[in-house]
């Protein structure tokens, strides 16, 4: 047990020397000078020391390997820049942002948790009946839907013409709910069909068989030897929908304008802040990479021998 | 297996659908009625009539030409992703899958590096950082969805590789491109095309998600996102603005889900013959 977290933590380290290339590549893909570009937005066309200032504070008149170094110095020190848009340092503009982001991430896994165990074991239970036929018709429709569609949908009927729900914003739970469901209504659907094949997986089992036989209720054969089996697969989709809802949440928060990480990063895109952009391409990487590991292991724990497997087929991972 | 394609009805409605939306943007110029771009101050807003078949929005822009147009601009920007992620990904998963050594590492490594980034904030930050446009966008999608491809035709080709026939055609002979052309190629090819297929789905809504939130096409240009994203300041009024674009999305949407749910149900007893079931789903859920 311990050697493969040490393993695992080994094969980390290739993987965020390669994160850290790729996000310090980012500001390289900006067009023409990014310094120039940056004072540009703060007013009028700027002076040539202001430009010469900012490209020497960002080491942008350095060789572009100095550069680099620079910056995984900076990085190791925690210090991501400073957002030319408020003067503050990114990372503390990004930190106060990640709550938000966080509490709606929470709240729509909460949801989906709530939505799929559910719709996903009588979808088992009750395979081909209608209860199956409706978590395939959700999967079906929500994995077709845009999501920032379906906010749009949402705000139009309960807030504007049912006034039942607050339009946007961050406030008490009520302000949660249509961003939750926005985000939580296709992956739970996900889940529930994904619930459901793991389940009626194990059902097929001789063993399985052989307690329904013996007149074990279906109940219990769900408990006892369904969800067990079925909590692997869950876990490992879910370390890949943290993908969506980190990212998803960027398109939702500007939707609901919910003031968290995403909506941040997009307005400092449209700003041309691009520090913000880097230091929140770096965090989101870190949040991803740092939650999959703990996923694995947490796998590994519940079933040692699908995770051996997979450490021996290399980039079979995530 | 083509007989038994159109025996499921859910792969017949999806791809008349499909074929629907193709020849409307195939024929799109001939099919709208007004200047999909040209602006009427002097008539916001219209409800439809024999003008404006769906009334106009708020530049008193026709909303129908406007509609038809952008259908050329979602799906060829679909397509020509999907295209430019077929022959990257595949070149590059199969080098990795069938050569292995060294160069199988490289590809895996970078493979991993990427794939430690969320997918939509990748393509996000990529298309960010060049600036808005549709030639940005499209870079920044192919930057992100080549991956899916190399992955998984690189554990085809291992897969299919040790193969008895691949043994035996190597020990009669043959020479690299004849065993990749002649006895590997065939092999993954109809997996190959249904991940593209439902891939495609995918890549639609990538690129209204990223037009919507003004990284796509610029105005004046009509994309299906890129018309949600201006109707949000009016859309409280004017619901339709918003409705109809978003339908379009999800109509074509569905139809590649539908495929794709019937070609799950056909080509899972084949896949997992050479052990590929799993996986191939598995990337498809993603």
């Amino acid at each position: 047990m311990k050697s493969y977290v040490f393993k695992r933590l080994l094969q980390l380290i290739p993987v965020l020397l390669g994160v850290s290339v790729v996000t310090f590549t980012l500001i390289h893909l900006a067009p023409g000078d990014p310094a120039h570009f940056m004072l540009q937005k703060t007013g009028a066309e700027p002076t040539k020391e202001a430009l010469q200032a900012l490209r020497h504070e960002m080491g942008l008149d350095l060789p572009i390997w100095q550069q680099y170094l620079r910056w995984c110095e900076q990085i190791l020190q925690l210090n991501l820049g400073i957002s030319i848009k408020s003067g503050d340092t990114v990372l503390k503009e990004l930190l106060d942002r990640l709550p938000a982001t966080l509490e709606l991430a929470a709240s729509s896994l909460a949801f989906v948790v709530l939505v799929a165990f559910p719709l996903g074991i009588f979808s088992a239970m009750y395979k081909g009946r209608w209860i199956d036929q409706l978590s395939r018709a959700m999967a079906i429709v929500f994995g077709a839907m845009p999501r920032f569609w379906l906010g749009l949908l949402f705000i139009y009927f309960f807030a504007v013409k049912f006034h039942v729900l607050p339009v946007a914003g961050r406030g008490d739970a009520v302000h949660l709910l249509l961003p939750t469901l926005t985000l939580g209504l296709g992956m739970s659907a996900n889940y529930a069909r994904l619930l459901r094949t793991s389940l009626l997986e194990v059902f097929s089992q001789e063993y399985v068989r052989a307690a329904r036989a013996r007149g074990v209720k279906p109940g219990q054969l769900v408990i006892n030897y369904g969800l067990k089996n079925a909590l692997v697969p869950i876990l490992t989709a879910f370390g890949m929908s943290l993908g969506q809802l980190l990212g998803g949440s960027a398109i939702i928060e500007t939707v609901f304008s919910w003031p968290g990480i995403g909506k941040f990063a997009l307005e400092s895109i449209m700003n041309r802040d691009y520090m913000v952009v880097q230091g929140y391409a770096l965090l989101m990487a870190l949040i991803f990479v740092v939650v999959n590991l703990c996923i694995d292991v947490a796998c590994m724990l519940l079933d040692p021998k699908t995770k051996k497997l997979q450490v021996k087929q290399a980039g079979g991972g995530k | 297996m083509s007989r038994k394609l159109w025996r499921k009805p859910m792969i017949l409605i999806g791809c008349l659908i499909l074929l629907f939306y193709m020849v409307v943007a195939c024929l799109a110029p001939a099919l709208v009625p007004n200047n999909p771009d040209e602006i009427h101050l002097d008539s916001l807003f219209l409800p439809a009539d024999a003008t404006y078949p769906l009334g106009t929005d708020f530049l008193g822009r026709c909303s129908y030409s406007r509609l038809i147009m952008a259908s050329r601009h979602t799906l060829g920007a679909a397509l020509l992703i999907e295209g430019i992620v077929l022959v990257v990904g595949v070149t590059i998963g199969g080098l990795a899958g069938y050569f292995k050594g060294w160069l199988d590492k490289v590809i895996i490594s970078i493979i991993d590096i990427l794939l430690a980034f969320p997918g939509i904030i990748l393509a996000l930050v990529i298309a960010g950082m060049l600036g808005p446009g549709m030639k940005n966008l499209i870079i920044a999608v192919s930057a992100v969805h080549w991956i899916g491809y190399a992955r998984i035709v690189r554990n085809m080709v291992i897969s299919v590789k040790e193969k008895e026939f691949v043994t035996a055609a190597v020990s009669l002979g043959s020479n690299h491109p004849q065993i990749i052309f002649k006895h590997i190629l065939p092999n993954i090819l109809p997996f190959i095309l249904v991940y593209a297929t439902l891939n495609l789905g995918l890549l639609i809504l990538n690129i209204a998600g990223l037009s919507f939130l003004g990284l796509g096409v610029q105005p004046p240009t009509a994309e299906w996102g890129a018309m949600l994203n201006e109707a949000r300041p009016y859309f409280r009024d004017y619901p339709a603005l918003m409705l109809l674009p978003g339908a379009a999305i999800l109509v074509i949407g569905l139809a590649f889900q539908l495929i794709g749910e019937g070609l799950r149900d056909i080509l899972s007893p084949r896949a997992s013959q050479l052990g590929l079931e799993k996986r191939i789903l598995a990337e498809l859920e993603e």
